[in-house]
C-alpha cells in the first residue's frame, strides 16, 4: 500500500484532524471490494485521505471540498507533488453553500464526510442525492457508544449541544428505512450508511388477527392496529393481544390517535408505558400530549403524526420534526401534486393512503344515539349509512365509546398510480368496511404491483397492473380518486364563481 | 383560583376579572363591541384567516381598529388560523411583521409553522393557540408552553371538571374558553364534511356547514326515516350559552371568556357583549350575593338558534342538537341605532337598520343604561316631516323617546 506517512505525521503535529490509520485502511479495502470508481469527500483538510484513496485504488476519482483556505492551498501542493491531479479534483468552498452543479451531475459510489460534526444532517441531506443506489456514506463513529448514552458526561455546554446533535442525526438515520447503518469497530470506529434503493412499501390496517400471516406473506412491511384509546378503527385489540403481535411483527404500529380529555391522561401515559416495553415500533398520534410524553422519554418509539386533515404543507412538517415527530401521514384532501411537493421538501418518512374508505369527520358526541332518542326509534348502529339530500356522496357512520366517526362509502384507489406514488415511503391500505376476503385480495393486488414495479420494472408493472385493476374493481367498490386530482376552494369569490358556472 | 379581596363592608370582591373577548366581522361591529364592553376583540385578516365569508380586515382596517381599541383601553387579536397548504406559504413573514408594527396584541394561530415563525421573528405580539388545534389537556398545553406560546384557546369539548384540573396544572399560561356562540359538531380542525360534500375547504375558511344539512339514514340498507313525517338525520348543534356558569369561570381564574360570532350581526354583538359585561362586572363586584336574573332573557333576544351548554357538564345528547324544523327562531329585530338626543325636544336622531313603523314597540338597549321600552308614536324624516314608516336602510329619522339616550344605543322591535 502506498502511504503518505510524512504527510500524516506533519498533520498530527500541527493538530490538523486526520483519519486514524485503521480507518483509512478500512475505507481503501471497502473501495476495492466495491470496485468503486468515484468518491465525494467533504473535508479535504490537507489532502491526506483523498490522496490515500486515489493512490491505493486503481481507477478511482475523488472530488473533495475544503473550506479552509490554508488547508486547501497546502492540499493542492501535496496532490500536485504526488502527481495525483488527474485522480483528485479539489474545490475550495464551504460544502454547505457549494454550488453542486459544479459536480456536473456526477454520482458517487462513496460519500465520505470528514467535516464539522454539527452539520452532519445538512451535509447528508445536501449530498445524498449524488450517491448511487447501494452506494455508501462513511462518517465517523457517530458516538455509537459512549458519550451520547450519558450526555452529562459531556463537559461543557457546546459539547453537550454537539453531542445532542450527533444523537439526533444517529436516531434520524436509524429510523429512516432508506438507509442502513453499520458500525465498523476499527480503531475509533466508523459508521457505514448504505443508501438502499428507495422503494414504496405497504402498510395495512389490521382489523382481524387471523389474517396476520397472510399479510406478512404478501410482503406487507408495516402492520397498523387499533388498541385501547384508539380512534378511527372498527376493531381494537387488547394490550395483551398487541404484546403478542409485537413479538411476531417486526414493524408494528399502534394507533394512539384520539384527542384526549384531561382525565384520560393518566391512562394514556400507562398505555404508552406499556407499548414502550413491548416490541412496538411506532405510534400514530394526533394529540400533542402523546408527543410531549414520549419525546425525551422513549427514544425508540417512532412518532408518526397522523392528524387526518392537517398535514397539508411541508414547512409545518419540518417544524414538527424539530419538535419531535419522526414520520407523518400526509393529508389526503389535497391533490397528488401537492402531496408529492410535500414529500420532496421533508426529510422524514411519509405515509400516504393508497386504498380504502376515506376518513371524513369525528365528533365526541354520540350522534347516532342522539338521533335514536330524538326520533324514538331503535336500530342497528353497526351498519349505518347517510345520504345527504344535497349531494350524491354517501357515507358510513359509526359510534364507539370515544364518539362518532364518518367515513366515505367510496374507496380511494391508486393501483395504477404507483409510479407517481413511489416517492413516498409507505402506502396505507385502510381495511375498515372491507370484508377479510376483499382486504386480502386488495392487498395482494397492491403487493404484486409494487413487487413488479420495484423488482422487475415499470413497463411490466403497467402491463400486468391492468389485470389486477380489473379484478380489484370487481371486489372492491365503489371506487373513487378522492382529492388526487381536485383542489378545494375556500375564498368566497372562487366559490361564487364556481357555483355560478356550475363547474370546478 | 381568582384573586379576591374584601371591601370595607366585608363583602368579597374578585379583583382579576377575566377578559371578555368579542368577535367582529367589520370595523363597525368592532367599535360597537368595544363600546358595549368588550375588553378585547378578535378579527380576521384578509389573508390566512378562517371565515373567509366574513368581511375580513385589510391592514388599513386593522390599523384603524387598533387605534380605536387603544383609545378605549381594549386589545385586538387577529386570527391567522388557517391550516396552510403549500400555496399559502408565501408572504406570512411580511404579514406578521406588518401586524406587529401596527400594534396588534396577539395573533391566533392553528399552524405550528406560524407559531414558531412568530416567535423566531422576535415579535412583540402574543401567539395564541387556536381552538382549531383541539387542545383538551394539560400535557398538550405544556407542549405549547415549551414552544413559547402565550395562550391556549381550549377546544369546545373541555368540560368544567377537566377545566379545573387544567387550570391547576397549567398555572403559568393564559387559558381562553368559549362561553357563547355557534358550535361545530365535530372536533375542530378535523372535519372534512364540507371538503367531501361541497369541495369547499373547511380548514381554510370555506366551510359549507354540511353538518347542518338533512340526511336520509339507513341501517342495514333499510331507510330509518322512511315516511314523509319522519325527521331526517342531521348533525346540527344548538348554540352554546354558558350564561349560568360565568361566576364559576370567574372563580376558577380563566383568563379570557370568548364569544364566537365573526359572521354574526351588529345586534348580536351589542346584545351579547353588553349582557356578559354586566354579568361579569356584577358578579365580580359581589360574588357571594350575585343573582342570576335577566341575563339569559336578554341573550335570547339576539339568538337565532336555541341554546345549550355544550360540553360544560357532560357529553351533549339529543337535546343539545337541532333536529326538528331547524329550531331556529327569528331574533328580535334590530331596527335602529341612536345617533343623538335633544333633551329639549325629547327627540332622538336615529339611523334606520331595519323596517319599522308607527306604533311599533321598541326596546332601546345600551352599554350605559337599563333597557328602555316604549311605543313609537311619531316618526319624522330628515326634513322633520311626519312619516308613517321607516323603510330605507340607513336613513336618518327622528323619534320621540321618553328618556335620554346616547350615541350607539340600539333599538330592537319587541312584542
Amino acid at each position: 500500500m502506498i502511504e503518505f506517512d510524512a504527510l500524516e505525521k506533519s498533520a498530527r503535529e500541527r493538530n490538523i484532524p486526520v483519519i486514524f490509520k485503521e480507518g483509512i485502511t478500512f475505507i481503501i479495502d471497502e473501495l476495492k471490494k466495491r470496485k468503486a470508481q468515484s468518491v465525494l469527500e467533504i473535508g479535504s483538510a490537507i489532502g491526506y485521505s483523498s490522496m490515500m484513496m486515489a493512490a491505493n485504488v486503481p481507477g478511482l476519482h475523488v472530488d473533495t471540498i475544503e473550506r479552509n483556505e490554508a488547508c486547501y492551498k497546502e492540499a493542492v501542493v501535496h496532490i500536485d507533488e504526488a502527481h495525483l491531479n488527474d485522480a483528485i479534483t479539489i474545490y475550495h468552498d464551504d460544502a454547505l453553500t457549494f454550488d453542486t452543479s459544479r459536480l456536473k451531475g456526477a454520482s458517487y459510489d462513496v460519500l465520505f464526510i470528514d467535516a464539522a460534526k454539527a452539520q452532519y444532517r445538512r451535509f447528508f441531506e445536501k449530498y445524498i442525492h449524488f450517491v448511487k443506489d447501494d452506494g455508501i456514506v462513511i462518517v465517523d463513529n457517530l458516538d455509537f457508544h459512549g458519550m451520547v448514552e450519558d450526555p452529562e458526561k459531556a463537559s461543557n455546554r457546546n459539547t453537550k449541544a454537539l453531542v445532542r446533535k450527533i444523537e439526533r442525526f444517529r436516531k434520524w438515520i436509524k429510523r429512516n428505512d432508506d438507509y442502513h447503518v453499520d458500525y465498523i469497530p476499527v480503531g475509533d470506529g466508523l459508521c457505514v450508511i448504505t443508501k438502499k434503493k428507495h422503494t414504496l412499501k405497504l402498510a395495512v390496517h389490521l382489523n382481524d388477527i387471523s389474517y396476520l400471516y397472510d399479510y406478512l406473506q404478501l410482503g406487507v412491511k408495516r402492520i397498523i392496529v387499533g388498541g385501547p384509546m384508539s380512534a378511527y378503527t372498527l376493531h381494537k385489540f387488547t394490550l395483551e393481544e398487541i404484546e403478542e403481535m409485537s413479538q411476531r411483527i417486526p414493524d408494528l404500529y399502534v394507533m394512539l390517535n384520539g384527542l384526549y380529555d384531561e382525565h384520560e391522561i393518566p391512562k394514556l401515559k400507562r398505555v404508552i408505558d406499556a407499548y414502550a416495553k413491548m416490541n412496538v415500533k411506532g405510534l400514530l398520534f394526533q394529540d400533542f400530549a402523546v408527543l410531549h410524553y414520549v419525546k425525551n422519554r422513549y427514544d425508540d418509539l417512532d412518532l408518526m403524526y397522523a392528524p387526518m386533515t392537517l398535514n397539508t404543507n411541508y414547512k409545518t412538517l419540518n417544524v414538527l420534526e424539530e419538535l419531535g415527530i419522526s414520520s407523518a401521514w400526509v393529508a389526503k384532501e389535497i391533490p397528488l401534486e401537492e402531496q408529492i411537493e410535500i414529500k420532496k421538501h421533508v426529510n422524514i418518512p411519509l405515509m400516504i393512503q393508497g386504498h380504502g374508505v376515506q376518513y371524513m369527520m369525528s365528533s365526541k358526541r354520540h350522534l347516532l344515539q342522539s338521533y335514536e332518542n330524538a326520533v324514538h326509534k331503535d336500530f342497528d348502529l353497526d351498519h349505518v349509512m347517510l345520504e345527504a339530500r344535497e349531494s350524491d356522496y354517501h357515507v358510513h357512520i359509526y359510534e364507539d365509546e370515544r364518539g362518532t366517526t364518518v367515513y366515505s362509502e367510496n374507496k380511494l384507489y391508486t393501483l395504477d398510480l404507483l409510479h407517481d406514488l413511489s416517492i413516498f415511503d409507505y402506502l396505507y391500505i385502510e381495511t375498515n368496511y372491507m370484508s377479510n376476503i376483499e382486504a386480502i385480495e386488495v392487498t395482494h393486488a397492491y403487493s404484486e404491483c409494487l413487487r413488479l414495479y420495484n423488482e422487475v420494472g415499470s413497463q411490466e408493472y403497467v402491463h400486468r397492473m391492468k389485470d389486477y385493476l380489473a379484478m380489484m374493481r370487481k371486489i372492491s367498490k365503489p371506487l373513487d380518486r378522492g382529492f388526487l386530482n381536485d383542489s378545494t376552494l375556500y375564498r368566497l369569490e372562487d366559490v361564487k364563481r364556481r357555483d355560478n358556472h356550475g363547474t370546478m | 383560583m381568582a384573586l379576591c379581596k374584601r371591601a370595607p363592608d366585608g363583602h368579597r370582591m374578585i379583583i382579576k376579572k377575566p377578559e371578555l373577548l368579542a368577535p367582529a366581522g367589520s370595523l363597525e361591529k368592532l367599535k360597537i363591541a368595544i363600546l358595549y364592553g368588550a375588553d378585547a376583540v378578535f378579527i380576521g385578516g384578509k389573508e390566512f384567516s378562517l371565515r373567509s365569508a366574513a368581511s375580513n380586515f385589510s391592514l388599513e382596517d386593522i390599523k384603524e381598529a387598533v387605534a380605536f381599541a387603544n383609545e378605549h383601553h381594549a386589545d385586538i387579536h387577529v386570527t391567522c388560523n388557517i391550516i396552510l397548504h403549500n400555496d399559502n406559504l408565501e408572504g406570512i413573514r411580511e404579514y406578521l411583521q406588518a401586524l406587529d408594527d401596527i400594534g396588534v396584541k396577539a395573533i391566533i394561530v392553528a399552524d405550528p409553522y406560524i407559531m414558531t415563525l412568530a416567535k423566531d421573528m422576535g415579535l412583540k405580539l402574543e401567539v395564541h393557540v387556536s381552538t382549531q388545534m383541539s387542545t383538551l389537556n394539560s400535557e398538550a398545553i405544556h407542549f405549547y408552553q415549551e414552544m413559547g406560546m402565550d395562550r391556549v384557546v381550549l377546544g369546545r369539548e373541555t368540560g368544567i371538571k377537566d377545566l379545573k384540573l387544567i387550570r391547576k396544572r397549567c398555572p403559568k399560561i393564559d387559558l381562553e374558553y368559549f362561553i357563547h356562540g355557534a358550535m361545530c359538531i365535530a372536533y375542530s380542525g378535523r372535519c372534512m364534511l364540507s371538503n367531501y360534500f361541497s369541495r369547499r375547504d373547511a380548514n381554510r375558511g370555506g366551510c359549507s356547514q354540511s353538518c347542518r344539512w338533512y340526511y336520509d339514514i339507513f341501517s342495514n340498507g333499510q331507510k330509518i326515516n322512511a315516511s314523509e313525517d319522519d325527521i331526517p338525520f342531521s348533525m346540527s348543534s344548538k348554540d352554546m350559552c354558558l350564561v349560568h356558569h360565568i361566576g364559576e369561570l370567574c372563580e376558577i381564574g380563566i383568563d379570557s371568556l370568548k364569544i364566537e360570532g365573526r359572521m354574526k350581526s351588529l345586534h348580536y354583538i351589542a346584545t351579547v357583549v353588553s349582557t356578559y359585561r354586566k354579568l361579569i362586572d356584577t358578579y365580580c363586584e359581589d360574588p357571594d350575593h350575585f343573582k342570576d336574573e335577566g341575563y339569559v332573557e336578554e341573550l335570547e333576544k339576539a339568538a337565532n338558534r336555541a341554546f345549550c351548554e355544550g360540553f360544560y357538564d357532560k357529553t351533549p345528547d339529543d337535546t343539545f342538537q337541532l333536529f326538528n324544523l331547524r329550531d331556529e327562531h327569528p331574533t328580535q329585530e334590530f331596527v335602529l341605532r341612536v345617533l343623538d338626543y335633544d333633551e329639549k325636544t325629547g327627540l332622538a336622531m336615529v339611523e334606520q337598520r331595519n323596517y319599522f313603523k308607527l306604533h311599533d314597540k321598541v326596546e332601546i338597549f345600551s352599554p350605559v343604561h337599563k333597557n328602555l321600552y316604549f311605543e313609537i308614536d311619531k316618526i319624522y324624516n330628515e326634513d322633520k316631516e311626519l312619516v308613517e314608516k321607516a323603510n330605507h336602510p340607513m336613513e336618518i329619522l327622528y323619534i320621540p323617546v321618553p328618556e335620554k339616550v346616547f350615541l350607539n344605543d340600539m333599538g330592537r322591535k319587541v312584542k
